[in-house]
């Protein structure tokens, strides 16, 4: 079975600046995917390529066989890849439901029946629907990473992209939304890969991981193998270049 | 020949001193300040009236009407513009404002047109057509002004805390410099190099209310065409519109050479948003 | 019907606008009423007049979607009222009298499709926003200036002259039918011609800015980067709006011409240009209500400045705009309109409070 995701040989280079050389991995439909790495090794230059905010410099990216890397970000977006970025950016002066209206309309057009469907499954995954008149710019920190999250996930993406979405949470908002992560990829079946630096969130999510270091993969196992591991050690507290 | 030549070094010298302010300011604040046309003419309208109502010598009006220039923008920094830096629209709209407000006061306190001032240098001919020695002074004052602003960037504590600052404000603010005092003086070198121009000009033009806004959007052009960069920026586009708009008003007439740089200038916002200072910026980092 | 009718106005109400109650609506359909009533009971010169204020709110209305609702501040809206009083001219002098909504017809299409590669430009060659505003600026004095150098008899297109820096003058007035069965809008008419499409418009508007479009604009203003995360082009929501927007603007500038009979460079001018920014941001630019009223009374002021002498209704604009940016960021009529809803809301909350039902004193 071919794989949903595939980055086949991925460059990236900025002016003189190498970031990603030669990054090769696939994700197969349906399973999570961890993107550890220590800071500067690439992990959201990889994810911004991924989503279309950059364009490699070489190698390929591809969704079910189809490459997307050059495209849009907003024809990347439709293919089914949704993403939740690092800062948090919620539409602030808006409210939660609409903020998760505007994640979803374009899915469901004028049928407004279906549209507050959704929205109110979506609310109630995320455990905001007592929020949802509130302005988004007044909610915590968490629930706005919620929210956004939400919002990723709403249009039934087939992929979503979580770029550290645990960054400023408190240790129970970090295990709710381990909790919610795990329910989206094991009920819905949804293909996730995660950047992530938070090892609570990452134990919590028992996925196989993939370690990053100096723009391509060093090293693909489980989080047990990733612990003893005595390279990935390294490279983390370093030694070894 | 002549006669081009003449007139691409009296746009190069208008420009560059128009703009510097402007650009300065923009430069290191990253605002864009509409009332540069006001300081300019403040600078033009003391002047004429320190020659013809209190009798001094023109060379002593100009920089006394450029201090004054600089005075009114540290007040206004003060009391409005340091509230706006974070709201770019909205103080390009409050430095529109301040705009009219004074052109208007001055308009409805002193008349629409103020005494003449005479140039003070005399003319020379060349062919059959007469030329002002005074514009090759207002050369000499442009050349001066941008080796000015040049050492002051380079040279002096300022402009080191002035170049870390455009570079990273944040940073700048936690390594000490107080970049309120800073801003505040770069607003007032802006304000007082506008004043200037606006005296300097007094000489050659009418001088009323609208003295500056000949001034402003022409320096707009010269800002966007040069970029960022408060030396390269205003150099480099006002040699390069400089040209163009002395070859388009010597071959027909200044109405084309002013629809030259707006075209110009569009197509550089559109193809080459950095200006010359991204193309500098691309060169440097190419070699 | 009655249904009918329902789903009408919920697709009116929303979060993008003002006024949603029961109570804003039968407030809204009275001044309405007065409205088309006035002219009846008004004399002549001021009912003409005032049908010539509305006609601003046009390009007030214009500027208001792109940048409070869109986030796109454009200089160039003053442009295209200008020049679609150009168009309408041209046309309009050309042909016979009869056919003037033709002429209408063709100011219209022809700067929204001048909006549409000035959009183009703009939106898909990634200028971004303080750049828009400049680049729009210089348009706008691109067209003053190339304008103003048609003086002379050689600048005309069929017999109409464009008259340089003094204008196209002789310039019909709108009209239907012909002959002793034509009505010519002017005065009266006038007036009802303006408000009809005035109401027609505002209520267009409000439909557009509560539907799923109007959603996007604004999610367009707030973040356009999450935006195209969500699959969204936002180059084609901001050229869709700034077409519309030009629409609108275009109107305003068919009725100017009209009602002026003449039509000039200066309407484009760099004074020209300020006042709609002054009216928007003065009112309140994220509301079409607030615009709506804040251009009306603000051209009536300066209609009241300019006869009293003229010299200080620059001033007063200039200190308005100051004080807006200053004081009232959020525009003063939006200020007072959320103050009054606040109002209103603990006035709500005061009588809950003192129902029995509620646990109230009785």
């Amino acid at each position: 079975m071919s794989d949903l995701v595939t980055v086949e040989n991925l460059h990236k280079s900025f002016g003189g600046l190498q970031v990603l050389r030669g990054m090769s991995f696939g994700v197969p439909e349906g399973e999570m995917r961890v993107l550890l790495g220590p800071n500067g090794c690439g992990k959201s230059t990889f994810l911004k390529t991924m989503i279309g905010l950059h364009r490699p410099s070489a190698g390929e990216i591809r969704l079910a066989g189809e490459r997307i890397d050059g495209l849009h970000p907003h024809e990347i977006a439709r293919l089914g890849v949704s993403t939740k970025l690092q800062v948090p950016s919620v539409f602030r002066e808006l409210s939660v439901y609409q903020n998760i209206r505007i994640a979803v309309q374009r899915e469901t057009g004028r049928d407004a029946r279906s549209r507050n469907m959704v929205i109110d499954e979506t609310l109630d995954m995320i455990g905001l629907i007592t929020q949802a008149g509130n302005r988004a710019g007044n909610l915590s920190h968490g629930h706005q990473q919620w929210l956004e999250i939400g919002m990723a996930i709403a249009s039934q993406p087939r992929i979503l992209l979580l770029d550290e979405p645990t960054a400023g949470m408190t240790p129970e908002e970090t295990q709710q939304t381990a909790q919610i992560v795990l329910r989206l990829n094991r009920q819905k079946g949804m293909t996730v890969i995660i950047v992530e630096h938070d090892m609570a969130f990452v134990s919590a999510l028992d996925a196989p991981i993939l370690v990053l270091n100096q723009g391509s993969i060093f090293f693909e196992g489980t989080l047990r193998q990733v612990r003893t591991h005595q390279g990935v050690k390294e490279i983390y507290f370093g030694s070894r270049a | 020949m002549f006669g081009l030549f003449y007139q691409i070094l009296a746009t190069f010298s208008f420009l560059v001193l128009s703009t510097t302010g402007l650009a300065i300011i923009f430069g290191v604040m990253n605002i864009i300040n509409f009332a540069h046309a006001s300081f300019i003419m403040l600078g033009a309208v003391v002047t004429v009236y320190l020659v013809s109502a209190a009798n001094l010598s023109v060379f002593l009006a100009i920089p006394l009407a450029a201090l004054i220039a600089a005075a009114v923008g540290a007040f206004l920094e003060m009391t409005l513009i340091r509230r706006l830096y974070n709201r770019k629209l909205d103080c390009l709209l409050a430095t529109w404002a301040i705009n009219i407000i004074i052109v208007q006061a001055v308009f409805l306190w002193l008349g629409t047109s103020q005494p003449g001032i005479d140039q003070p240098f005399g003319s020379f001919t060349v062919g059959d057509a007469a030329y002002n020695y005074y514009e090759l002074f207002l050369f000499g004052c442009a050349a001066l002004v941008l080796v000015a602003v040049f050492l002051l960037f380079r040279f002096t504590r300022f402009g080191l805390n002035v170049r870390a600052a455009m570079q990273n404000r944040d940073m700048a603010e936690g390594l000490g410099t107080n970049t309120t005092a800073m801003y505040l003086k770069t607003f007032a070198l802006g304000a007082g190099l506008a004043g200037l121009t606006g005296a300097l000009y007094a000489p050659l033009m009418p001088v009323s209310p609208y003295f500056g806004d000949r001034f402003l959007w022409r320096a707009f052009t010269v800002l966007i065409v040069g970029g960022a960069d408060p030396l390269i920026g205003p150099l480099m586009s006002s040699v390069a519109l400089g040209s163009v708009y002395g070859g388009l008003t010597w071959l027909w007439d200044s109405v084309a050479g002013s629809i030259g740089i707006l075209l110009i200038t569009m197509i550089f916002i559109r193809v080459l948003p950095q200006g010359f200072t991204g193309l500098w910026d691309i060169l440097r980092a190419k070699k | 019907m009655r249904s009918k009718f329902f789903d009408f106005i919920t697709a009116l109400n929303g979060p993008q606008t003002v006024g949603s109650s029961p109570l804003y609506w039968r407030s809204f359909a009275i001044v309405c009423a007065l409205l088309l009533l006035y002219p009846i009971i008004g004399e002549d010169y001021a009912v003409s007049n005032n049908g010539f204020l509305m006609v601003w709110v046009f390009l007030g209305l214009s500027v208001c979607i792109l940048w409070g609702y869109t986030g796109i501040f454009s200089f160039g809206q003053t442009a295209f009222f200008g020049l679609a009083g150009y168009v309408y001219g041209v046309v309009s002098i050309n042909i016979p009298p009869e056919y003037s909504m033709l002429a209408a017809v063709c100011g219209i299409a022809l700067i929204m499709l001048l909006s549409a590669i000035v959009g183009y430009v703009i939106f898909y060659g990634g200028i971004s926003s303080l750049y828009i505003a400049i680049f729009t600026l210089m348009l706008t004095l691109l067209a003053e200036t190339l304008l103003s150098r048609t003086s002379g008899p050689q600048f005309r297109i069929g017999s109409a002259l464009l008259g340089g820096s003094n204008g196209m003058v002789g310039i019909p007035p709108l009209q239907i039918g012909s002959g002793d069965f034509a009505i010519v809008f002017v005065d009266k008419p006038f007036f009802w011609l303006v408000a009809a499409l005035l109401i027609l418009v505002f209520l267009g508007l409000r439909f557009l800015l509560n539907s799923n479009w109007g959603y996007l604009m604004v999610a367009t203003r707030e973040d356009p980067l999450r935006t195209q995360l969500f699959g969204y082009d936002i180059r084609r929501i901001q050229l869709m709006t700034y077409i519309i927007a030009g629409g609108i603007a275009a109107l305003g500038g068919v009725l100017f011409a009209s009602w002026n009979n003449f039509i000039a460079p200066s309407s484009m001018g760099m004074t020209a240009a300020t006042l709609p920014i002054i009216w928007v941001a003065a009112g309140g630019r994220a509301s079409i209500q607030a615009v709506t009223i804040s251009t009306f009374t603000l051209q009536w002021i300066n209609q009241q400045l300019a006869y009293g002498g003229g010299e200080y209704s620059l001033m007063f604009f200039a200190i308005l705009l100051l004080c807006t940016v200053m004081l009232f960021p959020q525009g003063i009529v939006t200020t007072i309109e959320m103050a009054l809803e606040e109002y209103l809301e603990r006035r709500r909350v005061a009588r809950l409070e003192k129902s029995p039902l509620l646990g109230g004193r009785l």
